[in-house]
Order: structure tokens, then C-alpha cells, then sequence
């Protein structure tokens, strides 16, 4: 059976207006969120993801960021055509946003209590007496030892981990339909990463919520996603259920951060798996974004950039040689010869 | 925060007793015959007198230890000694003149922490946009103006030319009121006084009197406090916290007034101690030139005459307000950011 799309981002476009003159973040991007599902949005730092879930919610910087083109149809209806007070009563509501560092992003002079009682004193209407009793249950939902002592502290007070943790009970409070977890978990140690996402996951399943997990680790879609978008330089390159995109990856690039995992029986220096880092805006490759740092680069790719397409129903990617990749990826090291003799 | 303030309260006389230390302690600069100069009215008193033997009767070659735990002693009971300028105690000078400087300053810091403050969140939030200019360029303007200069001009055009800001406290005829039996004298501000004994026109006259000396000690603690209030409440709106809030669908208004706003007072709080502090200073010029019998127009006049006792007095009294001046501003502080009350 196939759920009902919840969330539609088709052909997004978003561009800053700088001191150095206008550049484009986002060049296009295209995918859907169904109900109940997990999209992951995948890549390394700077490629979009951030900028991404911004324009969804409409909180680019005022006046620097601006989506010039594309839409972002949630339940049929435009979120970028909405008026800024409609879109208030979707922000929190329907869809709500954690974001990567609970330290800067709760507000250091409220209590992480009162931080939470007044979205839902807005959104569900409660009063200061009841939304207070509700911050408790809700502290006590995701965990939080002692909720009605800890809902009177104030953020510095708090340990990361119980940081977080009071973030996302303050993002699940008005049980929103979407919720957009960016990068929620880098922060954290290891082992609070694991209890976090646990706690994300059991919530999701109990409301029924769609999330998009914005994150650079792999490991993190491998066990949250149901679908995945590999993102690089503000274009999606590949773009497919997680199953199949980690047993078949079509693009060098997912080939690359696929190899950067640290696994124990394989041995690989992390930083060296793709050389380089992603082009800053002002100097975009002219052809394909990801050709300089390519192993498997070939002169067309250096002209012209590939377009997305659907190598198996469901599964798309952005490369000129996605057909070779199975062969290609096992000669990560000595890419660039093969790039050179199967011209 | 109760255990902060008694805290707080409790080093008072501790910093009180280093105060009185450091003010007696310059006192020891002067040899015992430039210090007896200001025992003595006359030059001509000196003719025939025993020198010697007048430095014996004041106790002035005595040890410093000495000498400053009799003058200790006699200020905790209230005598600050004898005015020379003034020809009369230094206790009662201060009592006539404190509640006069006090009505003063009052006036003048409580209109520029409202209108500051106001002014720079306007600013910021409009940050670049008209009302930012203008303000830009009247703050520069306060700025470039020195306050006697202000005074002066004030002075010459108000009094000089239109004769509608006299200067002093009170007209003659008021004067006469207000030292007469049937004016009780609350606080020893006229203003206040004038109103609870219900007599408006003292009222009037002793506001017409207080409105220029208002103004010259004011003028540039406003700019001041705006371009403050300005640049933390610009860095406050750009915090993650911000984006959080307006993520939660908070208005703007609730984002502006309640989340970044409240931030933005923590370094404006500083600021306007140190302006209240800096008031001290300029109560000094401004009560000079436009003749206002307070704190400040004494101490010039007892620096100028050599009037030791009450130069003495006037210092302690600065330094009683200074202290008092910084725990209110660390009191505040503590209320407006949670983080402050730990230390
Ligand atoms: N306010 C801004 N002004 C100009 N450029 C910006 C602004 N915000 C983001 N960008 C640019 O947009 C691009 C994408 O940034 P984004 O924050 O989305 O990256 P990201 O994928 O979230 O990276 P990270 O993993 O570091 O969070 C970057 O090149 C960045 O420089
Ligand atoms: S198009 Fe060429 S450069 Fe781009 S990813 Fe594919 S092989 Fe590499
Ligand atoms: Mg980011």
C-alpha cells in the first residue's frame, strides 16, 4: 500500500544575496515525504541540508535568503505562498524543526519549562496553569528524570543529552505531522546518539509523524531512513529507498561516503576515502558539481552536467557513467584509471 | 536569587570600609601644613601664631592609622566635620543637597533607560531602514557635542536669549513657599514634594528649573545606551535561539520583545550602571553651570576652596552611591540572566 505524500519539494531553488553578489544554494531539488515515513537528507558539511529545511519552513535570514523558484506543497497546499501568519500556525504545529546544537538553539535566559509551555499555550490553546502540567508529561515522555523540578531549569543547567531531549519534547508537543531533525544528534556522545534516536523513533511510531533526518553520517540514515536523498553541492544526486541504495549505490559520490564509514574488518583512512571538500558557490565546476573530486571523472563530465534519472522505478541518480558504477566501485583507489581506459 | 542578593549585601560594609580607607588614604599626600591651611580662614590669622603648636591642637601630625580611625570614628556617627566654603556642617550640606542631585539624576536616567532602550530595539529591528539612519546620525551628533559645551549652549539660548530656562532650583517666590511651615518637605525632591503637598504651581517651576540641567546630563548616556541596546539586540536576533523560536511559530512580535530582547538587556544593563555611575561625574558641570545647588555644584566649590571636610564628605558619599549604584546593576543583572546567579 502506498501512503499519502504528506510533504512535496519539487524543483526548489534557493539563492543569498551576499556582499560578493547572489549565489545559488540550492539548484533544483525534488522529493516527498509520505506519511508516517523517514526521509533522510544526507551529505557532507555546506551541501544544502540546512539550507534546505530553511526554506521549507520559510526561515531563511530576511532579506539574504529567498526561493526564487520551486514549491513546497504540504497537503495540497504551497507553503511558499502562504502568508507569513498562516505559515506561523503550520511552523510548531504541523511541522516542527530540531536543530543540531541544544545548547544555542534553547534560549538561555527561560527556562527549558516555560520554552515549551508557550508553544503550546499558542498552538493548542492551554493556559499558563495547564501548559506547565502538560511540559511535565512531556519531559516525562522523552525521558527526562524528575520533569517537574527539571521544567524550572534553565539550559546551562541541563546536560547535552537532556538538552536534546527537552528539545524534542518541546518539538513533539503540538504533535506535528512532520518533523525536520536536523542534524539532531551530532552533538552528542556515542551512546546518547543511539538513546536520542531511539527515543525519535518510538515518538515517530506513537504519533504516526514523518520526519526528515538532515545528517552527514550514513550510519544515522541506515538505521532511521525509509528513503533516502544523498545531496552534494545544492543538487540531489541520488535519490531512493534505503535498501537499495545501500546495496546498489549509483553514484560515486554516495560510493565515496558509503567507503567513509568506519567498519572493523575493512581498513580505510576516513578523511582520504573522497578527497577534497565541496566546492564553495562562488566556484562551482562548470560540468558535473562533484567532477574535480571524481575518481571516476571522464571529459564529458567536465562539460556537462548530468541530469537525474531513474535507473531502476524508484531509484535516480546524477551521473554520466551510473550504468558502469557496479564495476566502477570496486576500484574506489585506481578510479581514475579506470575512468581513463573505459572512455 | 535571594541567597545572591544577601550575598551581595553582606559584602557591603566590607567594600564600604576599603572606600573610606581609600578616600582618607589621599589625604595623606598633604604634609600637616599644607592640611592645616585648611583650618584656617585668613592668612592674616597665621601672623605671630604658633604654627607648631595649631598642627598639635588638630591632630595632624599624628599617625596615619590614626588619624583615620578618629576620622572613622566621627563619620559613623554622622559628623563629617565643617564645611569651610559653606561655613556650616558637611552633614547637613549633604542632606539639603543629596535629595537635589538625586531628583536630578532620577529625571535624567530614568527617560534615557526607557528611550534608549526602546530606541535600539527600533533600530535593530528595522536595522538599515530609515528610523536606524536617523538615529544613527543623532547619536553621532550626541556624540561629537561635549556636555559643557551642550550646557553652555543650552544656557546661552534658553536663558540667555528666550529667558525660559532659568537656571538654579526655584524661582523666589517658590522658594518661599517651599521654606515656609505649611510645605512639608517628604523627600527633599521638590518636585515630588510639591505634588504631595498638592501645589502644582511649585511643581511647574521646579520642573521648568530641572528640564536644561536634564538635558546637558543626559544627552549622551541616550546615545550611548541606543547604540548598545542596538548591536547586542542585532546579535541577539541572529542567535540559533531565535530561529528556534520563530520555528516554534511564535510571532514576531513574541520573537522580538520576549526572546531577543531580554538578551539584548544583559550588556545594555552594564551600560547603563556605568552611565548612571558616569552621571556622578557629569552632575558636576552641569550643576555648575546652571547654578544647581546639589552634590556636584558643592564639590566643585569645595575643591576650589580647599574645604578638606568637604571634599572628604562629598567622596564618600560618591563612593556610598557607586557601590550602592553597582549592587542594584548586579542585582538586575542576576534577575535578567539566570546564568549570573550561580557565581
Ligand atoms: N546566510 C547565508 N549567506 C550566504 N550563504 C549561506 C548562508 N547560509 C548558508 N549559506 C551557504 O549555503 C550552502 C549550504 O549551507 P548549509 O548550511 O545548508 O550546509 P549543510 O549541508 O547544512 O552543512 P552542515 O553539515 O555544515 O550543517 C553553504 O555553501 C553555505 O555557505
Ligand atoms: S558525472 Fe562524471 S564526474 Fe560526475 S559523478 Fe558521474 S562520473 Fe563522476
Ligand atoms: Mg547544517
Amino acid at each position: 500500500m502506498v501512503k499519502d505524500v504528506l510533504l512535496q519539494v519539487k524543483n526548489l531553488h534557493t539563492v543569498f544575496h551576499t556582499e560578493d553578489g547572489t549565489v545559488e544554494a540550492i539548484g533544483g531539488v525534488d522529493f516527498e515525504v509520505r506519511q508516517g515515513e523517514t526521509l533522510g537528507i544526507v551529505g557532507e558539511s555546506g551541501c544544502g541540508k540546512s539550507v534546505t529545511s530553511l526554506s521549507i519552513m520559510r526561515l531563511l535570514p530576511k532579506g539574504i535568503g529567498e526561493v526564487p523558484q520551486g514549491e513546497v506543497i504540504y497537503k495540497g497546499k504551497n507553503l511558499l505562498k502562504l502568508s507569513e501568519r498562516e505559515m506561523r500556525k503550520i511552523r510548531g504545529k504541523e511541522i516542527a524543526m530540531i536543530f543540531q546544537e541544544p545548547m544555542t538553539a534553547l534560549n538561555p535566559v527561560y527556562t527549558v519549562g516555560e520554552q515549551l509551555a508557550e508553544m503550546v499555550e499558542l498552538h493548542l490553546g492551554m493556559s499558563k496553569k495547564e501548559a506547565y502540567d502538560y511540559a511535565i508529561k512531556m519531559f516525562e515522555k522523552v525521558g527526562i528524570p524528575m520533569p517537574e523540578k527539571r521544567i524550572y531549569e534553565y539550559p546551562h543547567e541541563l546536560s547535552g543529552g537532556l538538552r536534546q531531549r527537552a528539545m524534542i519534547a518541546m518539538m513533539m508537543s503540538c504533535n506535528p505531522n512532520l518533523l525536520i531533525a536536523d542534524e539532531p544528534t551530532t552533538a552528542l556522545d556515542v551512546t546518547i546518539q543511539a538513546q536520542v534516536l531511539d527515543l525519535m523513533r518510538e515518538l515517530l511510531k506513537e504519533y504516526n509523524s514523518s520526519l526528515i533526518m538532515i545528517t552527514h553520517d550514513l550510519g544515522v540514515i541506515a538505521e532511521m531512513a525509509d528513503r533516502v536523498a544523498v545531496m552534494y553541492a545544492g543538487r540531489i544526486v541520488e535519490y531512493a529507498d534505503v535498501v537499495p541504495l545501500f546495496k546498489k549505490p549509483s553514484h560515486p559520490y554516495t560510493v565515496g561516503l558509503m567507503r567513509s564509514i568506519p567498519r572493523p574488518d575493512v581498513e580505510v583512512d576516513r578523511l582520504d576515502s573522497i578527497k577534497g571538500v565541496v566546492p564553495d558557490l562562488f566556484h562551482m565546476p562548470k560540468g558535473c558539481r562533484f567532477s574535480n573530486r571524481c575518481p571516476y571523472a571522464i571529459d564529458k563530465c567536465f562539460e556537462e552536467e548530468p541530469p537525474l534519472v531513474e535507473v531502476e522505478p524508484g531509484h535516480y541518480t546524477r551521473c554520466w557513467r551510473y550504468q558502469e558504477m557496479e564495476e566502477l566501485s570496486k576500484h574506489w583507489e585506481s578510479g581514475e584509471e579506470v575512468g581513463k581506459t573505459s572512455k | 536569587m535571594i541567597s545572591f542578593i544577601i550575598r551581595r549585601l553582606l559584602l557591603l560594609p566590607v567594600t564600604l570600609l576599603g572606600l573610606t580607607f581609600l578616600i582618607f588614604f589621599f589625604t595623606s599626600f598633604l604634609s600637616p601644613y599644607q592640611l592645616l591651611s585648611a583650618y584656617v580662614q585668613d592668612p592674616r590669622q597665621l601672623q605671630g601664631a604658633n604654627v607648631e603648636k595649631l598642627i598639635e591642637k588638630y591632630g595632624l601630625k599624628k599617625n596615619f592609622m590614626v588619624k583615620y580611625g578618629n576620622w572613622l570614628e566621627k563619620i559613623v556617627r554622622g559628623n563629617f566635620g565643617w564645611s569651610l566654603s559653606l561655613n556650616e556642617p558637611v552633614i547637613k550640606v549633604i542632606g539639603q543637597r543629596f535629595p537635589a542631585t538625586l531628583e536630578l539624576t532620577i529625571y535624567a536616567i530614568v527617560p534615557v533607560i526607557w528611550i534608549g532602550i526602546w530606541l535600539g530595539v527600533v533600530a535593530a529591528v528595522h536595522h538599515n531602514g530609515v528610523i536606524d539612519q536617523i538615529l544613527r546620525v543623532v547619536a553621532l551628533l550626541g556624540y561629537s557635542i561635549p556636555a559643557f559645551v551642550l550646557g553652555l549652549l543650552i544656557l546661552f539660548i534658553f536663558y540667555g536669549v528666550l529667558g525660559w530656562l532659568p537656571p538654579g532650583r526655584l524661582d523666589q517666590w517658590a522658594q518661599m513657599i517651599v521654606y515656609s511651615k505649611n510645605f512639608h518637605q517628604y523627600t527633599g525632591m521638590i518636585t515630588i514634594d510639591a505634588l504631595l503637598n498638592g501645589n502644582i504651581p511649585v511643581f511647574l517651576d521646579a520642573l521648568k528649573h530641572l528640564i536644561a540641567p536634564i538635558l546637558t546630563l543626559s544627552y549622551l548616556s541616550w546615545a550611548g545606551l541606543l547604540r548598545i541596546t542596538r548591536s547586542s539586540m542585532l546579535e541577539a536576533l541572529g542567535q540559533d535561539y531565535i530561529r528556534t523560536a520563530r520555528a516554534k511559530g511564535l510571532s514576531e512580535r513574541v520573537v522580538v520583545n520576549k526572546h531577543a530582547r531580554r538578551n539584548a538587556l544583559i550588556p545594555a544593563t552594564t551600560v547603563a550602571g556605568m552611565m548612571f555611575i558616569g552621571m556622578l561625574g557629569g552632575v558636576i558641570i552641569t550643576e555648575t553651570i546652571f547654578n544647581y545647588p546639589g552634590i556636584g555644584s558643592f564639590s566643585a566649590q569645595a575643591a576650589e576652596q580647599f574645604d578638606y571636610s568637604g571634599v572628604l564628605g562629598v567622596a564618600v558619599i560618591y563612593g556610598l552611591v557607586t557601590i550602592i549604584g553597582n549592587l542594584i546593576v548586579d542585582i538586575t543583572y542576576a534577575l535578567i540572566d539566570p546564568r549570573v546567579r550561580l557565581g
